[in-house]
């Protein structure tokens, strides 16, 4: 199989990311619980993690870094543990659900919000969309580092910066960017970095994490026991216990850490040189032949992250993810990607959106020219 | 006899150990006993010697303690 989904999920996964998740099983305890050796065991896998993710991110501390099943609820637990009836939220044209769900749902509350279109290659446009989505009630603009459907990076460090200048409190939405775009949240105006861990960062699904870069630290979003301070019945304010309730996905984390030291040997840079090259030479390819519905400038390394999008005129988006897996074995999703913001933005939400294509750092140039033959046989 | 710095979760006790190891001060991650009013369900760092420079340490790395024990 030619896997191309590796904007859901990448795969495979690193041979040492399935050594350790297998370790983990087979070794396990539940981390920062008991006292017993296997407990202090497993609590040190979690904790190496947590070092190794603050590292890659240059977090300021590890207990900076909270360990969560999803991006989805990194965000919700930013979104949802900040803002209280009354507030403002802007938000990007370019946001995944993970991010217009909760602010549709804070709505019922009495938060209200903005969404500040992204105006692909022309960031001045897009700042200045920003600046006027400001209200004097604003207390955090959330904006994806990397647009799930198209690739394209708004200029979010810049919008992340403007928006300090009015002390408004910043989140950056890291699923499609971590890993392929470094980031350092020492020398960023991020307060909230909320990452997947199983997309390029090549952990197992079921993880994510949350940075907190800021001294404002948000509600939590549910409680209970976290193996720390348990005769008081509050939740206790430290992080990470008070976003880690309940056991966590230990054979997930440890195998996230694995994933993020894979990703550091063989460097960020390098894997993004690499990946951009095959999207550049399947962007070209497309572009040369008849029917082909591109939606991005060509990409370049600068504006846009390893994902592309194409339709085929006349032919529905789903019906040609269906016949590249059935005939030719190629696996890419079709669809709205859960993303209708995005959609709209680049016109094809009302037509069901489209195929996306996105590497891994094994996918191979061939894997790219089966693609390309495959799709100039089905238009 | 060791000594028993308690601190308020696995996560502080893990970041302290690893600071007083940079400072060639060795010590254990140790479960602290519940004991109502003297704090619970947490941990701490076992050391044999060096206490005070140990807790001045922490102190100066925003480590919280919350509290100090004998142990045998």
């Amino acid at each position: 199989m030619i896997y191309l989904d590796n904007g859901a999920t990448t795969f495979p996964k690193p041979v040492s990311v399935i050594n350790s998740t297998l370790y983990a099983l087979k070794n396990s305890a539940n981390p920062g619980r008991g006292g017993h050796n296997q407990a202090i065991k497993a609590s040190e896998i979690v904790y190496n993690a947590r070092v190794e993710a603050a590292s890659f991110f240059n977090a300021t501390e590890p207990e900076n870094v909270i360990f969560t099943l999803n991006c989805t609820e990194s965000l919700n637990t930013v979104i949802k543990g900040l803002l209280k009836k009354g507030d403002h939220i802007v938000i990007s044209s370019l946001e995944h659900n993970a991010v217009l769900r909760p602010v549709e749902k804070l709505k019922e509350i009495g938060v209200e919000y903005t969404v500040a279109k992204v105006v692909e290659g022309d960031n001045e446009a897009t700042l200045n969309t920003f600046r006027n989505s400001i209200k004097e009630n604003t207390r955090l603009v959330v904006c994806t580092c990397a647009s799930n459907v198209t690739g394209y990076k708004p200029p979010y460090e810049r919008i992340f910066a403007l928006c300090h200048q009015y002390g408004i409190l910043t989140c950056a939405d890291c699923a499609q960017a971590a890993g392929v775009v470094p980031i350092d949240l020492a020398d960023s105006s991020i307060d909230y970095l909320c990452a997947a861990g199983h997309k390029s960062l090549y952990g197992p699904m079921g993880t994510g994490m949350l940075a907190v870069n800021c001294d404002t630290i948000p509600d939590s979003l549910i409680e209970g026991g976290t193996g720390s301070n348990s005769f008081d019945y509050n939740q206790p304010g430290i992080l990470p216990d008070r976003f880690e309730s309940g056991t966590c996905n230990f054979s997930g984390i440890a195998g996230l850490k694995s994933g993020m030291k894979f990703v550091s040997s063989k460097g960020i840079l390098n894997i993004y040189k690499k990946e951009m090259r095959l999207i550049k030479f399947a962007y070209n390819e497309l572009k040369q032949m008849k029917k082909i519905c591109l939606y991005t400038k060509e990409p370049d390394n600068y504006n846009y992250v390893p994902v592309l999008s194409f339709n085929i005129e006349g032919v529905n988006c789903e019906t040609v993810s269906q016949i590249l897996n059935s005939r030719y074995n190629i696996a890419a999703r079709s669809g709205l990607h859960c993303a209708p913001l995005a959609h709209k933005s680049i016109g094809t939400f009302d037509i069901g959106g489209t195929v996306r294509v996105v590497p891994s750092v094994f996918t191979t140039e061939k894997d790219i020219k089966t693609l390309i033959n495959a799709v100039y046989k089905i238009k | 006899m060791d000594n028993l710095i308690k601190l308020s979760s696995v996560t502080q006790a893990m970041k302290a150990r690893d600071i007083l190891k940079k400072h060639g001060i060795f010590s254990k991650v140790y479960r602290i006993p519940a004991v109502k009013g003297q704090g619970a369900c947490s941990y701490g760092v076992l050391i044999k010697n060096r206490l005070s420079e140990a807790v001045d340490i922490l102190r100066e790395n925003n480590i919280r303690i919350i509290g100090r024990a004998d142990y045998l």
